[in-house]
C-alpha cells in the first residue's frame, strides 16, 4: 500500500477521437460485458464506464476491436529494457477472460454514450 | 502511549523526591537523581511503572517545566500535540496550569503519528512548527511514519521525547521497557539534529538549538530528550531562557545565478520546473515575477502551491526547453538526462545538497545538471529576478511576449481539455472524482477556501488556486495515513485566519489514524472532509492483479484478496458520529452530493467538523 505508482503510469488512452474501423468486432453482449468488466476489476484502473484513471479512457469511441484485443491480451510492458511489466496494462488470458466475454466488454464498451457537451454542465461551464 | 501507573510507586517515589529538594539550590536540579530507589509495595511491585513525583520548590526555584513553558513561548509555539505519556507529564502540567493552556495550547492526540502528521499539516500552512511531545521509546516508534514523512517533505516538526535516562531511576520492568539510553537512534536517519541534554540548562540550549535548525532551509524535523525526572524537578529562578534570532534562508552564489540569468535570457524556449520552493506565500509571488519576467512556463510539481493553477504561464513543455530552470524540485533526474540528450542547458536551485542523509532514497537517483546552485530557492529568487532584469533588451522583450501567448494558449486548451475529460462519467455511479471535486469547488470558490488533501488530481486541473494556503501538497513520504490527520493540523492552522478548510480523503488512508477525528471534534477544529471511499487499496490491487495475471494464475474472485476493503463496507459517517464528528452519508448518487456539502459547510462555518461519506470511483 506504499508504493504509489500512479505518476509512473503511462496513461494510454484506448478511446479513439474520430471514427475507426470496427467491421471486425464481434457481436457481443453489452450488459454481460459491464458484469464482466466489474468481475475482472477494469475499473479499478479504467473507471466504471470507461472514463479513465490510471489506466487510459476506453470510452466512448473504443478503439478498433483487434486493437484493443491485443491490448487485453497482450498487456502493455512498461520497461522495455528489463522487459518487465511493472505498471501498465496486465495480460488476461482466455484462463481469465475468454473470446466470447472480450466481445461482450467491447459491446459495453461500445454501448456507452458520449459525455453530455461541457457547455451543457453548469459545474463545467463556469468561468 | 503507555499503560497506566499506581499510585503505590508515585508515593515510594514522593520521599526521595522531598529530600533531594532540601538540598541546595545548585543541586536542586539534579537532586531526584540521587534519591534511593522506590519502596514497593504488596503484588504490584514490579508489574507497574514509576513516575517522579515533583518536590515543592525553594523560595529560589521554579519548576524546570514551567521555565520549559517559557522556552515554548519564547519561540512562539502556538500549539502543542501529544498523546499523553507519564514521562513528559510535566509539561501538560506546565503549559496548562503554568502557561495558562496558551500559546502553547494542549491538543489531545490518539497517536503519536497523528501528532507528527498534524504538525506537518499545521507547518504547511502557518509556516512554523507546532510542538509535539512523544515518550520516546514507545511513542516515537508510533511517530516514526509522521516523521519520515516530515522529513521527505522538507516540513519543520519540532519534537521533544519522554525518556528515563538514568538507568539507576529505572524502578521496575515497564520503565526499564519504556526507556532507552539513545531514543533518537530510531529516527536519526529521518531528523536534522537531536540531543539528549543532562541538565536544564543543556535543554534549554537543546531546545533553541532544535527550533532553529528545524527553521533553517532545508526545513525539517528535529528532536530533543527530555528526562522523566529532570522536568519536573526544580531549577534555579533565575535560570533564563536563551536569546534567539532567526538566520537568513542561505542562497545561491551571486556569480552562479548570474550565469543562470544569462542562460534564462538568452534561451529561445526556456522552462521552470518547481516542487517546493514556495515555503512562504512570498515564494509564489516571487515565482509569478521571475516567470512573467521572462514569459517563461511553469511547471508545477505542486508539493507545495508554488504557481496560481490559472495562470496563462502554468504549464510547458519541459521535453522542449533549451533551457530549464528546477527550484527545489525534487526528483529531476529524468528531466536533466533528457535536457543533456537534447544539448539543453539544466539549472537548479535547491537546498537539497545542503543536508542530506545516507541510509533512504530521497535523494533520488543522482542528477546530471548543468549549473547546480546550493541555496534555498525562494531565498534566492529577489537576486535571480533582479539579474535577468538586468539582461532583458527590448528585442528579447518582444521575443518573450510571443512567446508567452504561445504558452498562455496552450494552457487555455489544456483547461478545456480538462474540463471535457471531467465530463467522462460526470453521472456514474459510484461518484467519479472528477465530479466530486466540481461539486464540492462550485460551493467554495467564492469563499476564503483551503484545500488541505493532494491525492484526487483534478482540483489542480480545474480548480482557480492562487493563494498558498490554498494547496499544501501530499505526504513527503508517499505513506498512507498521513491526510486525516495533516489535514485537521492544517484546519487548525486555518482556523485563526477564518479560511473554509476542506479535505477529500482517501479512505484507505482514513482509516490508518482515524483517532484524529476525536481530536477534530473535542478542539472544535472546523474542516470538512469528503471522503474518497472507493472500497480499496486500489494501487496494491493493480499491482497484485498484475502479477496474478503476469503468471497466469488464480482467478479473477481472488485477485482482490488482501486489497479491498468491503465485506463489510465501513460505515464513515456512523464511525465520525460515533466520536463526535457531524457526518452522513453514503451517498452514491452524484445529485445528491451538493446538498450533502451545503449542509456541511454550514457545519464547519458554525466552528465543528464534518463527514460526508462520498462512494466514489477508484480514482
Amino acid at each position: 500500500m506504499n508504493r504509489i505508482l500512479c505518476g509512473a503510469v503511462v496513461l494510454i488512452g484506448l478511446a479513439a477521437a474520430g471514427t475507426q474501423a470496427q467491421g471486425t468486432a464481434p457481436a457481443g453482449n453489452a450488459e454481460n460485458g459491464k458484469a464482466v468488466f466489474i468481475k475482472a476489476k477494469c475499473f479499478s484502473c479504467h473507471g466504471t464506464v470507461g472514463q479513465g484513471g490510471p489506466g487510459g479512457r476506453l470510452a466512448p469511441k473504443p478503439v478498433a476491436f483487434a486493437a484493443f484485443r491485443t491490448f487485453v491480451r497482450q498487456g502493455k510492458v512498461n520497461s522495455p529494457a528489463t522487459n518487465r511489466n511493472w505498471a501498465g496494462m496486465p495480460p488476461f488470458s482466455t484462463k481469465f477472460i475468454s473470446d466470447a466475454e472480450l466481445a461482450d466488454i467491447y459491446a459495453y464498451l461500445m454501448s456507452i454514450p458520449e459525455p453530455p457537451a461541457t457547455a451543457s454542465i453548469p459545474l463545467l461551464s463556469q468561468p | 502511549m503507555q499503560d497506566s501507573k499506581t499510585s503505590i510507586d508515585r508515593r515510594g517515589f514522593l520521599k526521595g523526591a522531598t529530600a533531594g529538594a532540601a538540598g541546595f539550590v545548585a543541586q536542586s536540579a539534579f537532586a531526584d537523581a540521587q534519591a534511593p530507589a522506590p519502596a514497593t509495595q504488596g503484588g504490584t511491585a514490579g508489574s507497574s511503572e514509576s513516575a517522579p513525583t515533583p518536590a515543592s520548590p525553594a523560595a529560589n526555584e521554579r519548576p524546570a517545566s514551567d521555565f520549559m513553558v517559557d522556552v515554548f513561548k519564547s519561540l512562539g509555539i502556538e500549539y502543542a500535540m501529544a498523546m499523553p505519556a507519564g514521562n513528559f507529564a510535566g509539561i501538560i502540567e506546565s503549559v496548562v496550569h503554568y502557561g495558562g493552556n496558551r500559546n502553547p495550547e494542549w491538543l489531545t492526540c490518539m497517536n503519536e503519528e497523528s501528532s507528527v502528521e498534524m504538525a506537518i499539516g499545521y507547518a504547511k500552512i502557518e509556516g512554523k512548527p507546532a510542538l509535539v511531545c512523544a515518550h520516546a521509546t514507545v511513542g516515537l516508534q508510533h511517530a516514526a511514519m509522521g516523521i519520515y514523512d516530515a522529513w521527505c517533505d522538507r516540513v519543520p516538526v519540532y519534537m521533544m521525547l519522554g525518556n528515563t535516562q538514568d538507568s539507576a531511576e529505572r524502578n521496575d520492568p515497564i520503565t526499564w521497557v519504556h526507556s532507552a539510553n539513545d531514543p533518537c537512534a530510531l529516527v536519526r536517519d529521518m531528523t536534522k539534529w537531536d540531543d539528549n541534554p543532562i541538565s536544564m540548562v543543556g535543554w534549554a540550549d537543546a531546545a533553541v538549538r532544535a527550533y532553529r535548525i528545524a527553521m533553517t532551509p532545508p526545513y525539517g524535523p528535529t528532536a530533543v530528550v527530555v528526562d522523566e525526572h529532570r522536568h519536573v524537578s526544580n531549577v534555579p529562578a533565575t535560570l533564563r531562557v536563551p536569546s534567539f534570532t532567526m538566520p537568513a534562508a542561505p542562497q545561491g552564489s551571486i556569480e552562479a545565478v548570474r550565469e543562470a540569468a544569462k542562460l534564462l535570457v538568452a534561451a529561445q524556449n526556456p522552462v521552470i520546473i518547481t516542487g517546493a520552493h514556495a515555503r512562504t506565500p512570498a515564494g509564489l509571488a516571487l515565482l509569478v515575477e521571475l516567470a512573467e519576467t521572462l514569459q517563461a512556463g511553469v511547471i508545477d510539481r505542486k508539493r507545495r502551491m508554488n504557481f496560481p493553477t490559472r495562470h496563462p504561464l502554468n504549464g510547458g513543455q519541459a521535453g522542449q526547453a533549451d533551457v530549464v530552470l528546477a527550484l527545489e524540485a525534487g526528483y529531476v533526474t529524468g528531466d536533466a538526462r533528457a535536457a543533456r540528450q537534447r544539448n539543453a542547458k539544466f539549472i537548479s536551485i535547491s537546498t537539497n545538497e545542503l543536508f542530506i542523509k545516507s541510509n533512504y532514497g530521497d535523494q533520488y537517483r543522482f542528477a546530471e545538471i548543468d549549473l547546480p546552485i546550493t541555496g534555498d530557492a525562494e531565498a534566492t529568487l529577489p537576486t535571480l529576478i533582479e539579474e535577468v532584469k538586468k539582461l532583458v533588451t527590448a528585442d528579447r522583450r518582444r521575443v518573450f511576449q510571443e512567446r508567452g501567448a504561445k504558452i498562455a494558449e496552450a494552457n487555455r486548451a489544456a483547461y478545456e481539455r480538462a474540463k471535457q475529460e471531467a465530463a467522462l462519467g460526470w453521472d456514474a455511479n459510484p461518484i467519479s472524482t472528477a465530479r466530486l471535486s466540481m461539486e464540492l469547488w462550485n460551493q467554495i470558490r467564492n469563499e476564503d477556501w483551503s484545500l488541505v488533501t493532494g491525492w484526487v488530481n483534478w482540483p489542480l486541473r480545474l480548480w482557480n488556486m492562487d493563494k498558498h494556503y490554498q494547496y499544501i501538497g501530499r505526504s513527503g513520504g508517499e505513506a498512507i495515513g498521513y491526510h486525516l490527520p495533516a489535514s485537521i493540523g492544517a484546519a487548525l492552522a486555518n482556523r485563526k485566519h477564518g479560511r473554509l478548510t476542506v479535505a477529500i480523503q482517501p479512505d484507505g488512508d482514513f482509516m490508518v489514524a482515524n483517532g484524529a477525528l476525536w481530536t477534530a471534534a473535542h478542539h472544535r477544529i472546523p474542516l470538512l472532509i469528503v471522503m474518497q471511499n472507493n472500497r480499496a487499496y486500489h494501487q496494491d490491487f493493480m499491482d497484485a492483479q498484475r502479477i496474478a495475471l503476469v503468471r497466469n494464475r488464480g482467478a479473477l474472485e481472488t485477485m482482490a484478496i488482501g486489497t479491498e476493503i468491503t465485506n463489510p463496507n465501513i460505515d464513515y459517517a456512523k464511525l465520525a458520529q460515533s466520536m463526535g464528528v457531524a457526518a452522513e452519508g453514503p451517498i452514491n448518487n452524484p445529485n445528491d452530493l451538493a446538498a450533502a456539502i451545503r449542509r456541511g459547510i454550514q457545519v464547519v462555518k458554525r466552528g465543528e467538523p464534518y463527514l460526508i461519506d462520498a462512494v466514489t470511483q477508484p480514482r
